[in-house]
Formats: C-alpha cells, structure tokens, sequence
C-alpha cells in the first residue's frame, strides 16, 4: 500500500511539472506583458529597457531554469501587475476557490449519486426519462449559459438572488448550482448506468437467492458495485470542476483563484498564471491520489496488488 | 400425495418481448419426495433454467409472467408468493446454485462473508462472530476446500473454478435447505473438476437429506445421479421417467438423439454424435410438435396440433404420436 502511493505521488509530481513546464512555455510564445506595462507609443528602446529588466530578453531556457531553481527554492516570485509575491495573491482567492467548489463538489457527488440511483430504479419510467433529460442538459449547455439562464431568472426576473459578490449563503446559490450541474449531471448518468449494468449481474440474483430482502441487495450488493467505476470518473470531474470554476467565477464575479487565473493570462502576468497553475496541478493531482487510493477500497482486486 | 417436499402442476412461465410471447415453460408438472434427485435436461435454450427461476421467484417482473400453475411447497404456492415469503424461502428451505460460480459471487466481498450473509439473513437475535467463523470454517471444510481457515478471507478471484463452485455449495447449504436446485453446476468447470463437484452434490445430499434437481444438457450427467428424469424440447416436457426408463427405453426421438450424444458412452466413434439444427424459440400458442422440424419421424399428422403425452408404464410418459408403436425402432 505505502509503495503504490509513493509510487503514485512520484507519478503526480510528474505530471505537475509536465503541466508547469507546458505553461511556461505557452505563456511566453503567445505574447509578453510589456505591451499594457508601458504606456501607448512607447519607444521601442523603452520596451527593450523593460524587456531587459524582467529577463524577458533572455534565452527562454535560461529563463526557464532559473524560475524552476526558483520554484525548488519556494521562490514563487512577483506578480508583474500587483508588484506582490504570488503567494500572497492567490492565499485568500484559493480560500474563496475552495470555499465554493467544495460545496459544489459535495453537491455534485450526492445529488448525482442520488439521482442516478432514482433513475435507475425507476429504470424506463416517466421520472428515469425525466432525470436523463435534465442530466443531458447539464450535460450539453456550458456552463456559463448555464449561470446566465440561472440569473435571468433568479435575479433579473424574480430578484431573488443577488447576481455577484460573495458573503452569504445566498450569494453561493447560484455560482455552485452553476458550477454543481455539470459534474451532477455526469454522475448521475454515470450512477445510473453502471446501477443498471451491475443489476444484470449474475451475482445480483445470487444474493437475492439467499433470501436477503430487494433493499439489501440493492444497497450493499447493486450499489456497492456500482459506486466502483462512479469513483473513478471523480478524479475526472474534479478537472471539470476547476475549469468550470474559472467561468463561473467571471460569471458571477466570484474572486477566486479562476478569475485570477483568466485576468492575469490576459495580462500575461507570467508568475501569477505559473503559480496559479501550479496550485490548480497539485489540487487535481491530489484528489486523484485520493480517488485511486479509495478505488483500491471499494475494489479487492486493485487492494491486493497494493499488497 | 402429502409426503411430496415440492409439487408443481401446470406450470407456464412466459416472456414477452416486443415482438412475441416466448413460452418457455409451457405446463411442466412433476413432484418430488424427500432426498429424491430430480434431473432435468435438455439442450440449451430448452426451458430448464425458466423453471428452476420459477421455483424461487427469480424472475423479472417487467417482461416474464407466471401464466398459470401452481408451485405447491409447505402449505403456500410459490407461484403466488410474496416477496416476505419468497425471501423467507430463498437460501433457506430452497437453495440454488448456477452455472458459473465465478460470476454468481460478489467481486468485493470475502467468500467467509458471502456464506456469513446467508446465515444471518435466516437466524434471529444475535451474531455470535467466533461461533459463526467457526461454523462458516467447518461448513467449508465439508465441501471440500482446504485449508478454511485461510480460505476464508479469500476473494472469488482468488480461488479456481472449482473452488468457487463449493463456495457456492456452502452457500447454499449454509441453512440446510430442504431442496437444492442445481442449474447446470459443473458446465462451466474443468473436466476434471466436474465429477468431483457432482460427487460432492451426490454425498451432501445424502448428509442434509434434501432433495436436488440436477440440471443439464448432458443426459451423462444425470445418470449417475438422478431418480428421475424430466427430459425438456422448446419450453415442454418430451419424456419423463425414472432414470431406467429413459436410459434402457426411451420413447421419444429426442431422448434419443439426447442418449446418442453422451460423449462417455460413444466413446470409440470418431466424431461426437449431435441431434442436427438447433432449438427454435416458439412462439405461444403453439400448435405443432415442437420436435417436429428436427424430428426424422415427422409426417403431417405431428404438425396438426402438439401432441398429448402417451402413458408408456407407470410413470413413464412420452410426448410423441408415435411413442407406443414400433415405428420409432426403425
Ligand atoms: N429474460 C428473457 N427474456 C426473453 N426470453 C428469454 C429470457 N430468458 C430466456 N429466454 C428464452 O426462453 C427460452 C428458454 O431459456 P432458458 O430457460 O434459459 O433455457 P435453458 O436453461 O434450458 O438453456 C429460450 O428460448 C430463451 O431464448
Ligand atoms: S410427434 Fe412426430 S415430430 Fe414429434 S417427436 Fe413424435 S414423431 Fe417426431
Ligand atoms: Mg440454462
């Protein structure tokens, strides 16, 4: 067991410094910031002065070596726009983050399993077809439709939640519905057909013929099962969380670290999307690991190989 | 007949698709005693597992329906029961096992906590965990499998086929039924393992005095075992007798193309005989033999209606025109 995560948070390491590295470099091919850092007209021996004095002049190697000795040495550096260290920046936006996709996420996960479960119980009836239909919405309009039908609604027609801002819970309606649908909906359907799949199983009969009663069957032995490959995709839909989580939080002007993410890209503030990537990496690194690690619970066969 | 353990009279259970009426049990009728072995064979497609589902109410409700009958076992007809009363039933006064053990157990529980999960469904008050491990352990050791006590905390994975077979055993007699139906138990197991496992059946009856039904598409099979035997074609019984009946004078052409191809007794032929086609899905009502297109004794008269069963001797019937005359020695 210890070896397979070890071995699992060697893999993510990885694949965050694959994803740090692909930022650095695409950041800087696509545009550099002196542009909106020095005024309109400026000469160009002023923007080459400026383009000296951030390094931006240097060989993109060279640069990219330094930031990552930088980056070991938990030097995140400084925001081009704010003139503050990153860190500091994205401490109380990653708190708004969380404290929105959290709840988002719980809510995805419980009405999804919980919808998918009714569906599949009430398989090929008015409520399966019902919940399938609103589940293939929530599967197909993006999600920043989503949040503006969400607010012509309640907010411009029935005034009955405020459009932005944060604070209470009435300000977070909205944004984690928004943000909840589509990852509810993929669980649903998911929840649904594998609810489906496993109760054609052999073994599903083979626990009813000891006698046990329809409810135990379902639960311990349909859903059990079922819930095997639901907890695979959740890794998955933590991903589809967090880029949900930059539109929704320009949507509803929710300052988490989307938003920052999406304004300091335009400006290319190269440190701040870095490091803003760097924590979007590790969080979705860090709930696969979680993902894998209790898909070896619920799966015996994945446990013993841990072994 | 009040020492009859099961009665079942004019059994019919149907499916419906979306395009027809399957009758795939269409008016089985048969009793049996205590520590009696009933087999029923017939190639696949025949009908036996419908009637061995319709026994413990395995049946889907959105597309298969009990038409008629009745199931008579312990003063209720299961063929009507509920779902209290079937739960109350299933693993306890009649157990199943199926063709393939691999599949029929959980992937994600222990085999000790598989046969745990019937013991506690059928006991009252309180688990007693050491006596019940202990209990699971002995019940393992008695079907064969060494080593239980580590066993035990296996996965169905883990163990061979035949091992999961006797998982399924123990299962199944955990609560010391009073009728086993064995659909097809050792099909899907290794030649070798298949005699051990039907042995195993064959001396554990005997211990829990039950009754079984044994059911194959291999007459070979049954032989050793059974009482009697019910041969099943297309949903119906064709031929039903003792186990001598149907092996040294059997009446119907298909009991007969069933004994030509029992591979053991046809050791010495170069190939393997089979009855040629394959069995149709009829569609109800039916109105014809349904031997009748694979049938080398089918004239007209089979095909004007389905034929009614020819007394043969005590208890030995047969569903063929021709099942009392000397036609069929030919
Ligand atoms: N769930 C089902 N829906 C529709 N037809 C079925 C279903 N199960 C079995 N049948 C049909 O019923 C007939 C008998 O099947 P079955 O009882 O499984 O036969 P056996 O066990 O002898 O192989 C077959 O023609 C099969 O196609
Ligand atoms: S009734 Fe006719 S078709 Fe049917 S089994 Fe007898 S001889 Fe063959
Ligand atoms: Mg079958």
């Amino acid at each position: 067991m210890l070896s397979f995560i070890i071995k699992r948070v060697l893999k993510g390491l990885l694949c965050v410094w694959f994803i740090w590295t692909l930022v650095f470099v695409l950041v800087r091919v696509t545009g550099d910031p002196t542009g909106w850092m020095l005024p309109d007209g400026a000469s160009t021996a002023a923007v080459k002065e400026l383009r000296e004095e951030m390094h931006l002049d240097e060989p993109i190697i060279k640069q990219y070596v330094d930031s990552f000795l930088d980056l070991l040495h938990g030097d995140m550096g400084k925001s081009y726009y704010y003139k503050q260290d990153v860190k500091k920046i994205y401490s109380e936006r990653l708190r708004n983050t969380f404290s929105l996709a959290v709840p988002s996420f719980l809510l995805a996960v419980a009405m999804g399993i919980g919808f998918g479960i009714i569906a599949a119980l009430k398989h090929n009836t008015f409520v399966d077809r019902a919940l399938m239909t609103i589940t293939i919405v929530g599967h197909t309009i993006p999600s920043f439709c989503f949040g503006i039908i969400l607010i012509m609604i309640f907010s411009v027609t029935l005034h009955w939640l405020p459009t932005f801002g944060t604070g209470s819970f009435r300000h977070m309606i909205m944004p984690m519905l928004t943000l909840a649908w589509g990852p509810m909906s993929s669980i649903a359907r998911l929840t649904r057909g594998s609810l489906l799949d496993v109760m054609t199983k052999e073994y599903i009969d083979g626990a009813r013929m000891k006698g046990l009663s329809e409810r135990k069957v379902m639960v311990k032995h349909a859903l059990r099962n079922s819930l095997i490959s639901v907890v695979t995709v959740m890794g998955v839909q933590v991903g589809h969380m967090i880029s949900g989580a930059v539109v929704v939080e320009t949507v509803f002007s929710w300052p988490g670290m989307g938003q920052m993410l999406v304004n300091s890209a335009k400006q290319r503030d190269f440190p701040t999307v870095q490091y803003g990537i760097l924590l979007v990496a590790f969080s979705v690194t860090f709930v696969n690991i979680l993902v894998d690690i209790s898909y070896g619970f619920l799966n015996p066969k994945i446990r013993e190989s841990f072994k | 007949m009040d020492d009859n353990i099961i009665e079942v009279r004019g059994l019919k259970t149907y499916y419906y698709t979306a395009t027809k009426v399957i009758p795939a049990a269409d008016d089985i009728n048969f009793s049996m005693k205590r520590g009696e072995v009933l087999g029923i064979v017939g190639e696949s497609g025949c009908g036996k597992t419908t009637v061995a589902r319709s026994l413990v109410g395995l049946i889907n409700r959105q597309n298969t329906r009990i038409e008629a009958g009745e199931i008579l076992f312990e003063g209720i007809d299961l063929a009507k029961a509920t779902p209290k009363q079937l739960e109350h039933i299933r693993g306890n006064k009649i157990s199943m096992i199926f063709q393939d053990p691999f599949v029929s157990l959980s992937p994600v529980y222990t085999v000790g906590n598989q046969i745990a999960e019937v013991m506690r469904a059928h006991s009252t008050g309180k688990v007693d965990k050491k006596k019940e491990r202990e209990t699971i352990i002995e019940l393992m050791r008695k079907v064969g499998i060494p080593s239980p006590e580590l066993r035990i905390k296996d996965y169905a994975y883990q163990l061979s086929g035949g091992m999961q077979q006797r998982i399924m055993i123990a299962i199944a007699l955990a609560c010391r039924p009073d009728i086993l139906i064995a659909d097809e138990p050792t099909t899907a197991l290794d030649v070798t393992v298949q005699a051990q496992v039907l042995e195993l059946i064959r001396n554990l009856k005997d211990e829990f005095s039950m009754s079984v039904i044994l059911i194959s598409h291999n007459l070979g099979i049954v032989a050793n075992m059974c009482d009697r035997i019910l041969v099943m074609y297309g949903g119906v019984v064709v031929e039903e007798g003792s186990c001598y009946d149907i092996f040294k004078n059997p009446r119907h052409p298909y009991t007969r193309g069933l004994l030509m191809a029992i591979p053991s007794l046809k050791e010495d032929r170069e190939e393997l005989f089979s009855i040629p086609g394959t069995v149709p899905t009829f569609t109800a009502p039916v109105s014809t033999c349904r031997f009748a297109d694979r049938c080398p004794h089918a004239c007209d008269r089979c095909r004007e209606k389905e034929p009614d069963f020819v007394d043969i001797g005590p208890g030995h019937r047969a569903r063929c025109i021709f099942a009392d005359k000397e036609v069929l020695n030919a």
